[in-house]
């Protein structure tokens, strides 16, 4: 019965974003903006120690301290404060520590809250803290992961009897996705990779407000994930959730940094509900550095097996995850996120993957941009670039002889997946030609030749994804508590404009104006009619929130099937106003029209309009057009892509200079340009980061020793290279929008393209690895060390 | 962390330890101490220390562990936390003599363990600052072992002579930073003076501490 | 993080401010540029009960010339050091490094005296003060003295300003006719110098005959490089010269590099800054 409909106006057009005139002036309301009558402000005690028994703590002198309302410990709380869940308990018999807001009796990494100061203001609270008093009882700390997991190691929770957190193993022949692992093989290639310890940087630090007063208690939260949060809130400190409502107001980034039920939420949740009063909590940035979880963290042990024309054999995979002191909501997954994306774009005939995760007493670690996929593209990617160089061949070759081919899609692969889609002979030669792949390699042999002190080297990655989180059943298999569909309801309101409810929870991606795209093609209106609401569980009732590059891919498609649904009534509506069946009309151009007689037609408002006033509907027909979907995917989608980096390397000074980026990404169907490219950019900007300048270093004590930006070395734009971004466009086939998801993608596939620039330069000096970030220093070091 | 120091002095072992346990005679070496208690045993008070723009009080207890007669071993164990409540610190020190000739080797042994601001926004400099301080309060300590006089008075501006064996101190070191509260002979004498008493370990710790956060 | 609370005052003499400073003794800091003070005040790793804010004295601001030298106000701004035509004409290794400090937001804030007086071992400004032989003046309750550049830096973050006393000029002698050049290696555009070289040159018939070499963060103070200097002045070539570099020096190791590559990158950046310097 579908209307047939005109070729997208909307669809595919660079606009400008809805949101940007706020987000940009600051004209918006953040979560610190928000002032109710007789709000408190908290400020939090958090402890100096990585590892320590409170041995005593005292806020009796804070409670008398000028303004403030009370005070109270771990101890005071410890009936009403609730636990912080994980939602991933990977393995069966996986250790999961009890994790409180505040600590109790024991706290097991710098930056874990002890107590709470309640004040009329900011400055009040701030003094009275100084007046707590602890004392601490120091317990062995345990930093190093692989020191961690042996016999004789001091453990991070007493009761656990081991700091092994989980062991999960993927093995591909038992799967029955793959063959045997070779015993043998004329190549093998063995390496270690370190995915050093990043901090999710996001721009505007975490923010709380709880209101207690009226009939629902309402926490405002700077966060990736309202709807989530109401039902955590609601399943570990008893309140029931028809009484809990959670808005994300406008949110600063996010980059999965904000996604997570965190101490700082349940502790002001329960203050809130302890006084009765709204209280606000808005953290420092060095706050943010200790108690936001961190990113990546993970030693990565790969061995490679290849015959020497360079196919491929076997991949086998072991990894060592560091969780930090607890786990998040999503800690333990992280790292198996990228079991299935180790083969990459290859046909490997044999793939094993394993790995262990460690307690350590550090910030726990949880999603960051790529949330596995970074790491396991990093490995593969680096590894074949080994490859390459060990049989001879040039990395674009050792590529083209693995990867799967345009013709062989949908192709199921050795970690079990199937790939829909995918083109990468046509990204890589796009990528290629933009370069100037062969100018650059005349000019690198050139200077080989001379000895230039810098050296140039080129670095490819090309790369796919599994995004468009996700199929349910599958989570369920991967014993993940929670689904993966998503929520979009449509609202017409009778004088034809469109209210968007949508569960995703946008924070800097653009949804209100990519929506607006899609529903403005879908029925016929003007981009401007259509208002999208999100955020908040009170008015977008229903959803799992946005991460995991899924809000298109999933909650885009939940979107088009409301909106077909709220076509189908109006088809009717409308050929009942018209007298005709509604098998005669088309939608077209912004209307529904009898075929044949274009005059006589009737747009979406009118019908809207008719409906609203039900003077004239179709007999038992309910007045309304609105409608509803939810869309549970049924597989992941997969963006891909090619990325090729030339950078500038002095082998004097070690200094890393980025000479020519280009990105050539598949994102599927483009719904905005514009926005593809914000997100290409930004994510290459984190890949970039990653490669070359963040760090989080602990000491010896477990002191975080990169506590500010002035130690934790963020890039600027001054520091990154103009990025050329292209597309390849081969839409998915597993959704009818053919998209496929861009979030995470430029981060995916950058740090490997640079690194491998960086060895690529270095190789004619011996260097065939440079551990990250790959700081002046390093890369020095590695000349120094290759040349001894 | 782990930071070793050793010195010579030409002074007969059994002088040279009777000079090590007696505190007054030690104190001066850690500027900026008051000592509020001392039992023989144990010590309590607050070390203050200005150090550029960073100023900080930190308030602490240390006591001798233990002294073994021996083997000429003392080992002396101090904590504090600073007046916020926001870093703490701890040092354990063992200082061991060893005869040399007619004179004395000394061995100093300081770990020490630093948490908060100053370990947080310090660059990462801890170890590189810790062994400089503690080389430059080895330095005072092999003066006093290896002087006559038991109490000294080291002006501000002016190099204090270098035992040969002292880890290497930047040339033009003055005296440490900051006097402590009693200072009225000052404008009297016209030199610097230290405060009487010090607290060892925290005096160390307390000037890592800021020349960490200055940063 | 939010200071503790203290009182402000802002003078709008020199003497009041110096009568200020007096009478706090150590309850009393001053503030110029506060790029350096106030994260330290954020962090509450110092609470002085009293600011005394120079920014009320705008005859502390501003750059003269008298004969040869050029005279600077201490709240002179990076900002305008960097672009000022005559620091630009008059002290050109000045004007390039203040424009390598931190970012446009702290040059339009942060001062030559504030970053004198602080005297961090990683400020640039300190380094050049050394290598071109400033002169500071120093203003305190027993009127005003000048004190050399090469001895105003003492220590860590230590300089010869007195309790009492505030940081009112710095006099730069012009070097007519030297080149110069200030090369800085740092992590990311806005951090601190990892290492950094001032080199001033004079040459000769094609060739460097005097150096004035200073390195930033080569030691807890500006490190004048003077094996650098004799070697030039003994007519031994750059790259020889430049490989004294880091004698003499004792650079730290930090998160940022070991002292190991810091006393490597110094030989490289003064050969670098020697080179472009005499532009040859």
């Amino acid at each position: 019965m579908t209307a047939t409909m005109e070729p997208a106006l909307e669809v595919g057009k660079a606009r400008l974003r809805k949101e940007d005139a706020r987000l940009l002036t600051g004209r918006t309301k953040w979560t610190e903006n928000i002032v109710l009558p007789g709000m408190l402000h908290l400020a939090i005690l958090r402890s100096p120690h990585a590892h320590a028994r409170i041995a005593r703590i005292d806020v009796s002198a804070a409670k008398a301290a000028d303004n403030v309302v009370t005070a109270f410990t771990g101890a005071d709380v410890a009936e009403t404060q609730g636990v912080l869940a994980c939602a991933w308990p990977v393995t069966e018999d996986i250790v999961m520590p009890m994790y409180t807001p505040l600590a109790v009796t024991e706290v097991r990494h710098v930056g874990e809250p002890v107590a709470v100061v309640v004040a009329r203001d900011r400055a009040s609270a701030a003094d009275a803290l100084e007046l707590i008093e602890v004392d601490y009882e120091p317990l062995p700390v345990v930093l190093d992961m692989e020191a961690a997991l042996a016999e004789d190691s001091a453990l991070v929770h007493a009761d656990s009897g081991t700091n092994r957190c989980y062991t999960w193993v993927f093995d591909a022949e038992a799967a029955g996705a793959g063959g045997a692992m070779p015993q043998e093989a004329e190549v093998v290639i063995k390496r270690r990779y370190v995915q050093q310890r990043l901090i999710p940087s996001f721009m505007e630090p975490r923010s709380v407000v709880v209101d207690p007063t009226g009939d629902e208690i309402t926490l405002y939260s700077a966060t990736q994930i309202p709807h989530i949060l109401r039902f955590l809130l609601a399943a570990t400190t008893g309140t029931p959730e028809h009484k809990i409502r959670v808005v994300a107001p406008d949110v600063g980034g996010g980059f999965g940094g904000k996604i997570g039920a965190t101490p700082e939420e349940w502790i002001a949740f329960c203050a809130a509900k302890m006084l009765g009063r709204p209280v606000k909590y808005t953290e420092s940035r060095s706050e943010t550095m200790v108690s936001a979880h961190h990113g990546r963290d993970v030693i990565q042990d790969l061995t490679l097996y290849a015959n020497r024309d360079g196919t491929v054999t076997g991949l086998d995979v072991k990894l060592i995850a560091n969780m930090g002191a607890y786990l998040g909501l999503i800690t333990p997954g992280v790292p198996l996120l990228g079991a299935f994306m180790y083969n990459g774009i290859y046909k490997f005939p044999a793939y094993r993957f394993e790995c262990s995760g460690v307690f350590t007493n550090t910030t726990k670690t949880d999603a960051y941009r790529g949330a596995g996929r970074p790491e396991a593209t990093y490995g593969i990617e680096r590894i074949m670039d080994e490859l390459a160089v060990e049989v001879g061949l040039d990395p674009v070759e050792v590529r083209r002889l693995n990867w799967i081919k345009h013709e062989e899609f949908p192709f199921s692969t050795v970690a079990g997946l199937v790939y829909d889609s995918g083109n990468y002979e046509a990204a890589t030669d796009k990528a290629l030609q933009i370069l100037g792949y062969d100018e650059l390699r005349n000019e690198q042999a050139t200077r080989r030749v001379n000895q230039d002190k810098v050296q140039l080297g080129i670095g490819i990655s090309t790369y796919t994804e599994m995004c468009g989180i996700a199929p349910s059943r599958i989570l369920g298999a991967l014993r993940f508590a929670a689904g993966g569909w998503e929520s979009a309801s449509i609202r017409m309101l009778p004088t034809g404009k469109v209210e968007v409810m949508t569960g995703t929870s946008p924070h800097g991606q653009g949804h209100e104006t990519a929506w607006s795209q899609i529903v403005a093609d879908q029925l016929g209106v003007p981009f401007d009619d259509v208002e999208v609401l999100h955020g908040d569980t009170r008015t977008s009732v229903k959803g799992l929130d946005t991460y995991g590059s899924r809000s298109l891919a999933v909650g885009g498609i939940a979107l088009v099937m409301a909106c077909e649904k709220v076509r189908e009534k109006a088809q009717k509506v409308a050929a009942h106003l018209l007298e005709c069946s509604p098998d005669d009309l088309e939608f077209s151009d912004g209307a529904f029209r009898v075929s044949g007689t274009p005059e006589a037609s009737k747009t979406i408002a009118d019908c809207s309009a008719a409906v609203f006033v039900a003077h004239n509907i179709p007999d038992g027909m309910e007045p309304t057009l609105d409608s509803e979907a939810t869309f549970d995917p049924s597989t992941f989608s997969f963006p891909h892509g090619t990325h090729l980096c030339a950078t500038d390397v002095d082998t004097e000074t070690g200094e890393v200079s980025i000479r020519r980026y280009v990105a050539v990404d598949d994102v599927g169907k483009v719904i905005n340009p514009l926005i593809v490219e914000g997100q290409v950019h930004g994510g290459v900007a984190q890949g970039i980061a990653q490669a070359l300048f963040e760090e989080a270093v602990y000491d010896a004590e477990g002191n975080l020793l990169t506590g500010s930006f002035a130690d934790y070395t963020l890039p600027s734009a001054f520091d990154l290279p103009d990025i050329i971004s292209d597309r390849t466009e081969t839409p998915a086939t597993s959704n009818p929008l053919g998209v496929k998801g861009v979030g995470e993608a430029g981060t995916i596939a950058s740090t490997p393209a640079v690194v491998n620039a960086i060895v690529d330069a270095l190789r004619p000096l011996g260097v065939n690895d440079v551990p990250m970030p790959c700081t002046p220093e390093r890369v020095w070091r590695a000349v120094r060390e290759a040349s001894s | 962390m782990e930071l070793t120091n050793e010195f010579t002095v030409p002074v007969p072992l059994e002088r040279a330890w009777a000079v090590l346990l007696d505190v007054e005679k030690v104190a001066p070496c850690m500027p900026g101490a008051t000592l509020t208690s001392f039992d023989g045993e144990a010590f309590e008070g607050n070390v203050k220390v200005k150090l550029g723009p960073v100023n900080l009080t930190y308030a602490g207890k240390g006591r001798f562990a233990s002294r073994d007669e021996a083997t000429h071993t003392a080992v002396i164990e101090a904590s504090g936390k600073d007046s916020r409540g926001r870093s703490t610190a701890g040092a354990t020190v063992t200082t061991s003599l060893h005869p040399n000739g007619a004179g004395t080797l000394v061995k100093v042994i300081t770990d020490l363990k630093v948490t908060g601001p100053p370990a947080q926004f310090g660059r990462g400099m801890i170890a590189d600052v810790s062994r400089r301080l503690v080389g430059q309060f080895a330095t005072c300590l092999a003066e006093r072992l290896g002087e006559e006089i038991p109490t000294a008075e080291t002006p501000v501006g002016e190099t204090p002579a270098v035992p040969s064996e002292t880890p290497a101190a930047p040339s033009e070191t003055p005296a440490a930073p900051a006097p402590a509260e009693s200072i009225d002979l000052l404008e009297v004498t016209g030199f610097k003076r230290y405060a009487p008493y010090v607290l060892v370990g925290v005096g160390i710790v307390v000037a890592v501490v800021v020349y960490l956060i200055v940063r | 993080m939010i200071p503790a609370s203290f009182d402000y005052i802002r003078p709008s003499t020199v003497e009041d401010a110096v009568n200020a400073l007096s009478e706090a003794g150590d309850e009393g800091k001053v503030l110029a540029g506060g790029q350096s003070l106030l994260p330290v005040l954020r962090l509450r790793m110092a609470a002085p009960a009293l600011l005394i804010d120079l920014g009320g004295l705008p005859q502390l601001r501003g750059v003269r010339t008298e004969d040869d030298t050029l005279v600077i106000g201490a709240m002179t701004t990076h900002a305008t050091l960097a672009s000022h035509p005559l620091v630009v004409e008059g002290a050109p290794l000045l004007a390039q490094a203040a424009a390598t400090v931190g970012d446009r937001q702290v040059r339009h804030r942060g001062t030559i005296g504030g970053s004198l007086a602080h005297a961090d071992p990683a400020g640039d400004l300190p380094t050049v003060a050394v290598a071109l032989d400033a002169l500071i003046v120093l203003a305190g309750m027993d009127g005003r003295r000048t004190v050399a550049a090469k001895d105003f830096f003492t220590d860590l973050f230590t300089t010869a300003l007195r309790p009492d006393e505030l940081v009112v000029e710095v006099r730069v002698p012009k070097l007519d006719g030297w080149g110069v050049h200030y090369a800085k290696l740092n992590r990311t555009a806005q951090a601190w110098a990892t290492v950094a070289v001032a080199a001033a040159v004079r040459r000769d018939n094609g060739s460097i005959v005097e150096a004035k070499v200073a390195l930033t963060n080569m030691g807890p103070t500006p490190v004048r490089a003077s094996a650098v200097e004799s070697a030039i002045a003994n007519g031994e070539g750059v790259d020889a010269a430049a490989s004294h570099a880091a004698e003499g020096a004792s650079p730290t190791s930090d998160t940022t590099a070991s002292a190991e590559f810091r006393s490597h990158l110094a030989t490289v950046l003064t050969r670098r800054a020697l080179t472009a310097a005499s532009a040859l």
